[in-house]
């Protein structure tokens, strides 16, 4: 189906949904690290990370999520590149909070026109705690037909 | 609080009487807050040449400029951006030479060690 194309063609989704956390949770820092797409913008990421992103919608605070779109996986032993994703591989986050950032005072001004307008603004932000990074153990068979169709 | 104590908070550290004489304060601050508005969007440049200088410093050091560099990550498909190339070349060194090695592996400069082409995808 043309819709089927469409959506593959677009790549996996930036982020999904998959449960919630209930109370406290703590994360263990490994050595490993993933460069994540999350909205506009690309992010490092380590086991206990905060990320703080544009606000994400549709998502509470105490989801669970999974980043899907993982360009690129490190560890001591190994890099795996993704072109442009790393196949299988995602980083789930937990949301801690949903907030504004400090306001800016947009000011602009005319000069000799007499006129000038001010203007306050508070971009709205998501953060999120990385609790984990999978695609390390990735199946090693990947034909060639896949990768070149992934790629 | 009043406007006239709301202006003169944004008047701190000003020099002289830009920040305790009203009529003086209100243009400087009023300068101040265009430079804001301006230097936000200038920020966005200035962060990208910072990266881009640090990019080119990092991949220079194995031997590949950075127009290379960028010509062949985007002929494979790598959509990493330079403000994590540049978080690469400081803090994961093995890992920003793996994709310079990649890169001059692909133009026929160097020849692909063996582990590499197990990991790559």
């Amino acid at each position: 189906m043309q819709a089927e194309a469409l959506t593959a063609a677009l790549g996996p989704p930036q982020f999904e949904r998959i449960g919630r956390v209930d109370g406290r949770y703590s994360v263990k820092r490994t050595p490993q690290f993933a460069i994540v797409e999350l909205g506009p913008a690309q992010y490092k990421v380590s086991p206990d990370d905060l990320v703080i992103s544009e606000k994400l919608k549709g998502v509470d605070v105490n989801d669970r999520l999974e980043l899907g779109r993982v360009l690129m996986l490190g560890s001591r032993s190994e890099t795996i590149i993704g072109r442009p994703h790393v196949l299988g591989a995602s980083v789930t986050a937990v949301v801690e909070e949903q907030f504004q950032d400090a306001k800016v005072t947009v000011f602009k001004k005319r000069r000799r026109k007499n006129s000038r307008r001010t203007m306050g603004h508070r971009q709205e932000l998501t953060s999120l705690r990385i609790v984990g990074i999978h695609g390390f153990e990735a199946p090693e068979a990947e034909s060639p037909a896949a990768v070149a169709a992934a790629a | 609080m009043t406007a006239k104590d709301k202006l003169f908070k944004m008047a701190k550290g000003f020099r002289g009487r830009s920040k305790n004489c009203y009529r003086i304060a209100k243009q400087s601050v009023e300068k101040a807050l265009q430079y804001a508005y301006r230097d936000r969007k200038q920020k966005k440049r200035d962060m990208r040449s910072l990266w881009i200088q640090r990019v080119n410093a990092g991949s220079k050091e194995h031997g590949v400029p950075y127009s290379k560099l960028i010509y062949g990550l985007h002929n494979q498909n790598v959509q990493i951006n330079r403000k994590m190339l540049s978080e690469l070349a400081m803090y994961e060194p093995y890992s920003f030479k793996a994709l310079v090695d990649q890169v001059k592996w692909m133009r026929g400069d160097a020849a692909q060690p063996a582990a590499q082409q197990a990991a790559q995808m």
